[in-house]
């Protein structure tokens, strides 16, 4: 008796798990086909972060004015694996299954986790804040180009990073550098900054960070041992900015940034890429697909224009005094 | 959710019910929360990946992945037995500095492995099930380490972790030397998790120094979801029950990320997974409450 009723049970929850699955499937396809066939965008993205998001932007605004309106003229599927790589691997799955006119990756292992299935299945890849493609085997070459992947490689001239604390600090000696060891951008921009910090007779004062929560001890550790600190456009860095420029006010440690966020957050200038400038970048490059180019013809985009951001209140804050010609090419905030 | 999509989620599911084998040995084997496995994960995808780039036989390089986990977790057993230490913190020291030790492995945080050889190119080129050539080769890899560890755990050295973890004292008095046990049953489960890892890193393509973030979460979740959809009596039903658990989870992912509408958007998606996952928890009482009903 007690058998049959297992049995009776368990059917019915089988025939439940079908039922909503079979409903579920059929509610999906009249989600995903219900606007006549709209050419469907996917976007696929690591997690949430200020960089990320403005490129998003950048590409969403881009495409609005070419005519490509989500929901009237396109569809944009947007999802976030909330910093898991394995949903980040299942997103691409959903993705593909959907058909879409191209796949938009925002980060490398969002872009890495992409690249097999599209190109398994011919869906043009695009990619933007990946700072090296060739590392990250996306692209085999970023001119002469073959398979349909291209996108936008945010590589910052490293030179232009050191001229610039050079340019606040004249008589730079000894400069502080605060990243995590594990996100790759960095680490490849830091070896190249002990190059070119060792051409003009620059020690690198390395503090490493692992997470966020690390990012106030590595800044103090710096403190009293470097003239100047410099944060990378590094994920785990960037996002504990605020503390960072605490401890530099108290202890008059100038704080300078890859990225204009952090200028706004209290850092004292930057020099580097508007990221809503490279996703409308990366949204021209998504346009010419659209209008039919082959991805395989479009190069990586590479060079973009500089441009320097000065916080004034920071600059008073941590002792740097700033010169008239610098305030003139700057955008300045803060006054 | 469409046949893509389906077939891609069980892909999943039958990667991480590795790892899901590793938790079950560990939580609930041994009674040993082993927090190890996120660092191990990794470091199996680690190992794989650098020994494939300079050369190696994808195959041996998946072993290496794989000693390399019973290595880690053997440090942690090492760690709680002889250190006296705790066992979360053991396992969650050794995590700690496999994070370090993975960069070094790997010399810097992503390596892709586009174009390398791996066991799906060199072992299962051209095999086709389900419109996806990753199906099968996941399939039979689970469904061998899943029978050799139901079959370990039947031998004379398999019950005597089993008997450590239920009453480690009454093994004692029966002569069994519990810390060994706590040193093979930790390293075979670390070893399945970082064969999940190297797995990951070949089906996917890359090695990521934070692709292990969560491992543990997800495993733990994937033997509790099992857990409630099967009834677990007998070591065939619980590893049984693992793999439907994680393919269950990532099922729930996949409809999560399906799930338009209702002011949703995609920054909820680990709370919809979160709350499918608690309804779904809700079915084994319910299941109760209708049974005292009748």
């Amino acid at each position: 008796m007690s058998n049959l009723k297992k049995i009776l049970i368990s059917l019915t929850v089988v025939a439940l798990i079908v039922l909503s699955l079979k409903y579920l499937s059929h509610k999906q396809d009249s989600v995903s086909l219900s606007k006549d066939n709209l050419p469907i965008i996917a976007i696929t993205q690591i997690v949430e972060h200020q960089a990320l998001d403005q490129e998003r932007e950048g590409v969403i605004d881009t495409l609005a004015k070419a005519g490509y309106i989500d929901g009237q003229t396109v569809k944009i599927i947007y999802q976030n694996a909330q910093g898991n790589i394995g949903t980040a691997a299942q997103i691409t799955t959903q993705m593909i299954s959907l058909k879409p006119k191209l796949v938009l990756a925002l980060s490398t292992p969002s872009a890495q986790a992409a690249l097999g299935p599209c190109l398994a299945q011919n869906i043009p890849l695009v990619f933007s804040t990946v700072t090296d493609p060739l590392g990250a085997k996306l692209v085999k070459d970023l001119y002469k180009r073959t398979e349909a992947v291209t996108g936008v490689s945010d590589n910052l001239p490293i030179e232009s990073q050191i001229q610039l604390v050079q340019d606040f600090i004249p008589g730079l000696k000894t400069l502080g550098i605060i990243y995590n060891a594990g996100e790759v951008n960095s680490v490849k921009m830091v070896k190249a900054m002990h190059e070119e910090a060792s051409k003009r007779g620059i020690q690198i004062v390395e503090a490493v960070a692992g997470k966020t929560s690390d990012v106030v001890s590595a800044m103090n550790n710096l403190v009293g041992k470097v003239q100047a600190v410099y944060v990378p456009n590094d994920n785990t860095a960037v996002a504990a900015m605020n503390g960072i420029v605490q401890i530099g006010e108290k202890h008059k440690l100038p704080v300078f940034a890859g990225d204009t966020g952090s200028v706004v957050a209290g850092a004292v200038a930057t020099r580097g890429y508007d990221r809503f400038l490279l996703g409308k970048k990366a949204g021209e490059l998504v346009l010419k697909i659209l209008n039919g180019v082959p991805a395989g013809d479009l190069p990586v985009e590479v060079n973009h224009p500089l441009s320097l951001m000065i916080n004034k209140d920071a600059a008073e804050r941590m002792g740097v005094t700033i010169s008239q010609a610098l305030l003139q090419t700057a955008t300045v905030i803060g006054d | 959710m469409n046949w893509i999509q389906f077939t891609g989620s069980v892909e999943m599911g039958l990667i991480y019910s590795l790892v899901a084998f590793g938790v079950y040995l560990s939580f609930r084997t041994l009674q040993f929360p082993d927090l190890t496995v996120d660092g191990s994960f990794t470091l199996g995808a680690a190992v794989f990946a650098s020994l494939v780039t300079v050369g190696v036989d994808p195959g041996i390089a998946t072993l290496a992945a794989i000693f390399s986990g019973a290595f880690a977790g053997f440090v942690t057993a090492w760690l709680s037995t002889h250190l006296n230490m705790l066992n979360l913190l053991a396992g969650i020291l050794t995590m700690t500095a496999l994070y370090s030790l993975n960069l070094r492995i790997m010399g810097r945080p992503n390596i892709a492995l586009l174009g390398e050889k791996t066991i799906l190119t060199e072992w299962f080129s051209g095999t086709t099930a389900f419109v996806s050539t990753h199906f099968l080769p996941l399939f039979l890899v689970t469904f061998l380490f899943g029978a050799l560890l139901y079959y370990f755990l039947n031998t004379r050295l398999g019950l005597a972790v089993r008997a450590t973890g239920s009453n480690p004292r009454m093994g004692r008095a029966q002569g069994i030397n519990d810390h060994k046990m706590i040193w093979l049953g930790l390293s075979v489960s670390n070893a399945l998790v970082a064969l999940a890892g190297a797995l990951f890193a070949q089906v996917h393509g890359f090695a990521d120094v934070t692709m292990g973030v969560g491992t543990i979460i997800i495993g733990l979740a994937a033997v509790i979801i099992g857990e409630a959809i099967l009834p677990t009596g007998t070591i065939l039903k619980a590893l049984l029950a693992c793999v439907i658990g994680t393919i269950f989870y990532r099922l729930v992912i996949a409809y999560a990320l399906n799930v338009g509408g209702f002011g949703l958007q995609a920054s909820d998606l680990n709370l919809v997974t979160a709350i499918l996952v608690a309804c779904a928890m809700l079915l084994p009482s319910l299941k109760r409450r209708v049974k005292a009903f009748s």
